[in-house]
């Protein structure tokens, strides 16, 4: 049955996507997996404490690696617009989670890159990706 | 099989989330929230003094002690909006409060892993101090002998806090939750990006369309 809710991808989580399959390749069926998962069921993990215009809106999972310890994997975190139905990802780490700092992201440069292109209408800049079942 | 649980039950939170944590519980110990950010400086220091871990430096000011990074922490709160604060009606007295949907006893619970010891003191502090007239606790703060070899500008009270602050009872989640909670740079980031697409309607016809087989 398909997913009421729809994945849409930016440009700036495109780039995040080459960059892993470059740097991470097998584990990339692990990262598309997560996605199936979260577009079927997009309101599991809510970030905890966060401000209130955020609440319920911010998620994140866990993403197992390939041949990497169950600990250990990748971190996806993703925006849900319940009312519009539609997950957006926002960050997908490119290394395991022992390894990277959320300091060293780029938060603003994703966010302002979205937030343009939403607003000058920059539909091309997005892309809804269907995962289809084999 | 134990140690595998006491791993995942450790985690470590930064220094600076570990002073937002703290000034959180200061602010919300407070009954009907802080009158003015002089009592604020001042609590927090007078918190501090016994107790081994110190999130804040303090020098000597013209008003006492004061943290620059304290003034900065609660900035960030506010505009993070786990702090509200308002002018008390008649006067030019702000008032600083935890907003409404914050948990602050989640926030005592976490002091309480990382010391026993820690919100007990906070709040023998705030019951001590936290409600004398702002003239009597500045007085107070004046006489302390740390305070009165000092010249404007030298340390009086300094930071003794590790880089990483470690918390028993918590998962590396919880902590990496605690620590994006309280970036400005990911709050904001997350702020805005929902705001344009709240603000937004997605014409799907208009993007670019893939399909991945799983």
């Amino acid at each position: 049955m398909p997913s009421e809710y729809r994945l849409l991808i930016h440009n700036s989580f495109q780039y995040q996507i080459d960059e892993f399959l470059e740097k991470q390749q097998p584990s990339w069926d692990c990262v598309v997996k997560q996605l199936r998962k979260i577009i079927d069921s997009p309101e599991q993990l809510p970030m905890q404490n966060l401000p209130p215009q955020l609440s319920g809106k911010v998620f994140h999972v866990h993403v197992p690696g390939y041949h990497i310890p169950s600990r250990k994997g990748f971190r996806l975190i993703y925006i849900v617009l319940i009312h519009q139905k539609i997950v957006l990802p926002v960050y997908l780490s490119l290394v395991i989670k022992s390894q990277f700092n959320y300091d060293e992201v780029p938060w603003q440069e994703y966010a302002h890159e979205i937030y343009e292109d939403l607003h000058n209408a920059n539909m091309e800049k997005f892309t809804e990706m269907t995962l289809i079942s084999k | 099989m134990k140690e595998r649980q006491m791993i995942s039950n450790k985690c470590a939170i930064s220094s600076n989330t570990f002073r937002s944590i703290y000034l959180i519980v200061v602010i919300g110990g407070f009954k009907n929230g802080v009158f003015g950010l002089k009592r604020l400086q001042k609590i927090t220091y007078l918190s501090e003094v016994d107790s081994p871990i110190k999130p804040y430096t303090f020098k000597r000011h013209f008003y006492g002690q004061y943290s620059e990074e304290l003034a900065n922490t609660n900035n960030q709160l506010i505009q993070l909006n786990y702090v509200s604060h308002n002018l008390l009606l008649g006067s030019q007295c702000s008032v600083y409060s935890i907003s409404k949907t914050i948990d602050i006893s989640y926030y005592r619970d976490i002091l309480k892993k990382i010391d026993p010891e820690l919100v007990e003191r906070i709040s023998e502090t705030i019951d001590e101090f936290g409600y004398l007239s702002e003239e009597k606790l500045i007085e107070l703060c004046y006489s302390l002998p740390s305070f009165k070899g000092k010249n404007s500008g030298d340390v009086v009270l300094e930071s003794v806090i590790p880089d990483k602050v470690e918390i028993t009872g918590l998962n590396l989640q919880q902590c990496e939750e605690l620590e994006l909670a309280f970036s400005a740079p990911f709050i904001n980031s997350m702020l805005q990006i929902v705001e344009g697409m709240e603000n937004t309607t997605i014409d799907f016809n208009k993007v670019n369309k893939v399909a991945i087989r799983i």
